[in-house]
């Protein structure tokens, strides 16, 4: 009789042990392609919120740069939350005016980056429309 | 014995797969490195980010402050020059007054900016940014 070869049980606890440590090097690039995702999405919303930021930055005034945005101010006043879609994100404006004895308006902006309701990128900063015009 | 050993085909199939499982875990670690270089960047340029802007926040609150003090020069009854001189003086952060242009810098957790407007006095006294820069620190 040959006796030559593998038992049934040899087999099967040699495919069992090869499926676990496939399994665990799954999830392994699993995780790294999770993790690959969510910093490209970072990276991403960084870009949304940045060029958003600079687009009311660069405008004469804040108005201007909200209309450039696609933006319309509900009242005569900007104050208040906007909410675009840029580059795949929900960019949320939000707009508050500073008080204060200043010949122009100082505004407060918030800028976050949103997707799927979680933040991925935010910033705070200021814009200062100048009081006077010429003429 | 060493001959014996290459030339002897028992378990090369193991050694086979032994190495390909090796391959692969070599391989699983080198992307996950990879992709967390890749996150722990993009937390760092967004936290660059939040400070440059911040710091850019605290610019414009500067520059609405040089603003009501040039408001405030042109009401006074002194010269202007001097007037303004001495508002910007009375103002909470430093500021260089030569000829038309006032520069003052700004800096909050290591960014700096550097900015410098120039008075327009041509009909109404207007401030407007003609230098504006970052400092590395």
């Amino acid at each position: 009789m040959n006796r030559k070869g593998f038992t049934l049980i040899e087999v099967l606890f040699s495919i069992a042990a090869l499926g676990i440590i496939c399994a665990v090097l799954l999830k392994l690039f699993l995780l790294a392609g999770n993790t690959n995702d969510r910093a490209a999405d970072i990276q991403d919303a960084q870009v949304a919120v940045a060029s958003t930021a600079e687009t009311l930055a660069g405008a004469e005034t804040l108005e201007d740069g909200l209309a450039s945005l696609g933006l319309v101010p509900a009242g005569n006043c900007p104050a208040g939350q906007y909410r675009l879609i840029r580059d795949g994100f929900t960019v949320v404006v939000t707009v508050s005016e500073e008080s204060g004895d200043y010949p122009g308006t100082l505004y407060s902006l918030s800028i976050d980056a949103e997707q799927d309701g979680k933040k991925l990128a935010g910033i705070k900063t200021a814009k200062y429309d100048g009081g006077r015009t010429d003429g | 014995m060493v001959k014996r050993v290459l030339t002897c085909k028992k378990g090369a199939s193991s050694v086979l797969v032994i190495l390909l499982l090796l391959a692969l875990v070599v391989f699983g670690v080198a992307a996950l490195t990879t992709a967390l270089s890749g996150l722990r960047l993009g937390q760092k340029v967004s936290d660059w980010n939040e400070s440059y802007y911040r710091v850019e926040d605290q610019e414009a609150r500067c520059w609405a402050e040089i603003d009501a003090a040039v408001s405030r020069a042109v009401e006074a009854d002194e010269p202007f020059e001097q007037a303004l001189e001495n508002e910007l003086k009375q103002l909470n952060f430093e500021t260089t007054l030569k000829g038309n242009a006032i520069t003052y810098e700004v800096c909050s957790d290591g960014a700096r900016l550097h900015v410098t407007l120039v008075l327009d006095m041509e009909q109404s006294p207007r401030l407007r940014p003609t230098e504006w820069y970052q400092i590395q620190s």
